[in-house]
């Protein structure tokens, strides 16, 4: 067996790392062990392996989606670039804008774990429709008004509020 | 914008730079990755002609399938360009401005990543200028945008705000007391990460670490910027803490250690980018401590110029290993002098 980082010495040292869950074997030749371990440092930093995120990437998604998806389901393909499901577990990454569409079912819970949301509450496109802008202004000002609250700010939290109002009587009469 | 390695910040500034990157994509058009040759390069030439169009006078552009391999390895020392770029050079192409503070990569793993550095602790300032870069691109192009995702980007690491803002900060004493597998957990914790001196999957050089934040999606951008900043200020408790602590108790090794790192790096004959790199680290935090007085511009200049790629690219081509050191030591000794 060959050393997995210098592909050049005999490997014979075997290092075993679990992250999230996902088990991850290393053969690796006594110098490059000894490299990585007077790094002590984050594995994934010490093998300059730029894929090797991707690699956990991936572990993960079977992780968190694994089981609902691989019971007796064929994979599904984006319409618009081709890319498989299949394809996306194994590198990580995505075919095209669309296949947050396609893979959605699969995909959302996903993301929900990575980023520990679904709701953006960032920077919008000015191009983007009104519609969206407005909904979009009224969850940044929910969200602010629940920081000043856990805050103790009871008069910024006033004002936040007084702001939801306004916006949400100009928007339809309120119905959002 | 101030650029880095010409800057002289305060010498206890423990904090070299400040970047900001922004992920965006191309409505409809598929990602780098599923993009094919043609589509990838016909792109590249639609950003860099309706950017460049307003913006002549201060940027250029550099397509990386038409220039030479070493050159591509100098932008990268320099931080302008990512090794992700540089792997797909094939359809890659950049557009950077004359001080060299702002890039724009396209396909990378993006079609376009805007990014921003400056000197020393200032993330706000490197946000606010990719902000108004991204505007301008946005009248000019169709992002892909969802309602509730926000940015799409090929990995759903980077959906939402498509930020990721990181400092690059040494921290010398944290690492020799055996403490950054400590701040690594903690940072973890908050949503954050701490990497090697050029971002994901690179090696520590000089005790240098960047600090980013790994949650892009269900945060303003100032909220991630703020959180990031105040951590990084926890970080540079630490570190401080942690040097006073080897400061009061070995005062004198402390004080051996960088005079004479000092001396070899200002008298050696023959030295490995390696090795200049650890000592260069003691002599940084030397000046970050006040017991030395070195400009901090120096330092932060010799970082890239002791590179490999950049002694080649300066002094040519076929030097070997041998000659590498020797031209180092002498760059070293020019500089420190």
């Amino acid at each position: 067996m060959i050393c997995d980082v210098c592909k050049k010495n005999k490997a014979t040292v075997h290092l075993t790392q679990i992250i999230n869950g996902v088990k991850k074997e290393y053969n690796l030749c006594e110098n490059c062990a000894k490299e990585i371990n007077t790094m002590s440092f984050l594995p994934d930093m010490s093998f300059g392996n730029e894929n090797s995120f991707q690699n956990v990437l991936g572990g993960l998604i079977d992780y968190i989606s694994g089981n609902s998806y691989q019971i007796g389901k064929k994979d599904i393909i984006c319409k618009n670039c081709g890319m498989s499901y299949q394809e996306f577990k194994d590198n990580g990454l995505l075919g095209c804008s669309q296949c947050y569409t396609e893979f959605k079912e699969y995909l959302n819970p996903v993301v929900k774990r990575l980023q520990g949301s679904i709701e953006h509450i960032g920077k919008i496109p000015k191009k983007t429709s009104s519609k969206v802008i407005q909904k979009k202004k009224l969850l940044k000002l929910k969200e602010d008004l629940n920081k000043a609250v856990a805050m103790e700010e009871y008069e910024r939290a006033a004002e936040i509020r007084d702001k939801i109002k306004e916006l949400k009587e100009i928007s339809d009469g309120g119905e959002l | 914008m101030i650029n880095w390695t010409k800057s002289s910040s305060s010498n206890d500034d423990i904090v070299l730079s400040s970047r900001i990157r922004l992920a965006r994509n191309v409505k409809g058009t598929p990602f780098p990755n599923k993009l094919d040759k043609d589509g990838a390069r016909g792109l590249s030439k639609k950003i860099i002609d309706s950017f460049l169009k307003d913006n002549n006078e201060n940027f250029s552009s550099v397509n990386l399938w038409e220039n030479d391999k070493l050159n591509n390895r100098v932008y990268y020392e320099k931080h302008l360009i990512s090794k992700k770029l540089i792997n797909n050079r094939e359809i890659s192409s950049f557009i950077y401005n004359r001080d060299e503070t702002v890039s724009l990569m396209i396909n990378e793993e993006d079609h376009l990543r805007i990014q921003t550095i400056t000197a020393g602790l200032n993330l706000k300032e490197a946000y606010s200028e990719a902000d108004k870069i991204d505007d301008m691109l946005e009248e000019r192009l169709d992002y892909a945008f969802h309602e509730s995702l926000g940015y799409l980007t090929a990995c759903p690491t980077n959906i939402g705000t498509g930020l990721r803002a990181s400092v690059m900060i040494h921290l010398p004493a944290i690492t020799s007391s055996n403490k950054i597998k400590e701040v690594s957990n903690i940072l973890n914790r908050v949503g954050l990460v701490i990497r090697g001196s050029y971002g994901e999957g690179t090696e520590v050089l000089s005790n240098l670490y960047q600090i980013s934040n790994q949650v892009t999606l269900g945060l303003s951008e100032e909220d991630l910027i703020k959180n990031l900043e105040g951590i990084v200020n926890e970080v540079i408790n630490q570190e401080k803490k942690a040097r006073d602590n080897i400061y009061e108790n070995y005062r004198y090794e402390l004080e051996d250690k960088i005079m004479r790192s000092l001396s070899i790096l200002k008298s050696s004959v023959l030295i490995s980018n390696k090795e200049a790199l650890e000592l260069l680290s003691n002599v940084r935090m030397g000046v970050e401590m006040g017991i030395i007085d070195i400009e901090k511009e120096k330092l932060n200049s010799l970082l890239y110029k002791i590179s490999s790629p950049v002694i080649i690219s300066e002094e040519g081509k076929g030097l070997s290993e041998k000659d590498k050191n020797i031209i180092r030591s002498k760059i070293l000794k020019e500089t420190l002098r």
